[in-house]
């Protein structure tokens, strides 16, 4: 019986012990998962990102650096001088700016999250054709 | 105050159990918690994955290929053929989904057709082109996980056939 009332204490503060490890262990896992989920959840807006940009260049180049066939296929987007801005679902942006520089046509294509953070751009420019005074 | 003795015990023993149970259902939570995680992360990958490479596979596909007349889509835009010559013969390479795959098959132009004979590339659930210009292609694809991905692609031109299939 003398055993049992010492040793008692012992398990508890043995079992103690233990769970003050544990929750310091489990709170480092749920870090952990958290930031893998984050991870993820970049990689998709990235991805995201990459394709909506190439996509949107590709509709400039193929109207010859205007943003005609842009504003067809994004009736939704707003045109301001050389910039055009689509805003989707999750209030991310692509914003498309093109400059005429001689015959050619300097084209950038950012794709933006909704703090306004750059998450991706193409730079690139098309042959417009035509006089360099036009 | 041998009663108190065994009662203090008892007591004890209780508590230990109930910090137990509590240490247990919090073990438990955590790793089930992770396991969700892990889950969701491994089905978010798995579907980015194949939602990528479907697209790169498509537009790397007819880049390559994007001369003059060797670009064509099949009316009901479920099929993108893509003309190759070799030698003094014309290969073709199709792409289309069949099963719930992104399938390729590449032979002879006059060589028959028929959706059973191609590889399967990728898990993909649909597959939708449309010429909205001569020169523009607009794909459309369904992943397994049923999310639509649209794109559009500039191409030098393309030709619709009527499907053989």
């Amino acid at each position: 019986m003398q055993i049992n009332r010492r040793r008692t204490p012992l398990v508890l503060m043995e079992l103690i012990i233990t769970i003050l490890f544990f929750s310091v262990v489990s709170a480092l896992c749920t870090q952990i998962f958290l930031k893998s989920y984050q991870i993820r959840e970049d990689s998709d807006q990235y991805n995201r990102a990459v394709r909506a940009c190439s996509s949107v260049t590709e509709l400039i180049i193929c109207d010859g650096g205007n943003f005609n066939t842009l504003k067809e296929a994004y009736p939704e987007g707003v045109e301001n001088s050389d910039t055009f801005t689509i805003e989707t679902n999750d209030s991310e942006c692509v914003i498309a700016t093109h400059t005429r520089e001689g015959k050619t046509v300097k084209i950038t294509v950012s794709y933006t999250d909704g703090k306004g953070n750059d998450i991706y751009t193409i730079n690139t420019s098309c042959y417009k054709g035509g006089t360099e005074d036009e | 105050m041998n009663f108190r003795k065994k009662n203090k015990t008892s007591v004890d023993i209780l508590v230990i159990l109930a910090v137990f149970c509590v240490f247990t259902l919090t073990a438990l939570f955590v790793v089930l918690f992770g396991a969700k995680v892990y889950q969701s992360n491994v089905d978010g990958i798995n579907g980015s994955f194949n939602q990528r490479t479907s697209y790169l596979y498509i537009r790397e596909k007819i880049k390559s290929h994007n001369r003059a007349d060797a670009i064509s889509i099949t009316d009901d835009g479920t099929m993108i053929i893509l003309t190759q010559p070799l030698g003094a013969k014309n290969f073709n390479t199709y792409l289309y989904t069949a099963d719930g795959n992104l399938c390729e098959y590449t032979a002879a132009a006059n060589a028959p057709f028929n959706s059973n004979y191609g590889d399967a590339v990728l898990p993909l659930n649909g597959l939708k082109i449309e010429a909205v210009k001569d020169n523009l292609l607009k794909i459309s694809l369904t992943t397994d996980n049923n999310e639509t991905d649209e794109f559009y692609i500039n191409v030098i031109g393309v030709k619709e056939v009527p499907n053989a299939n």
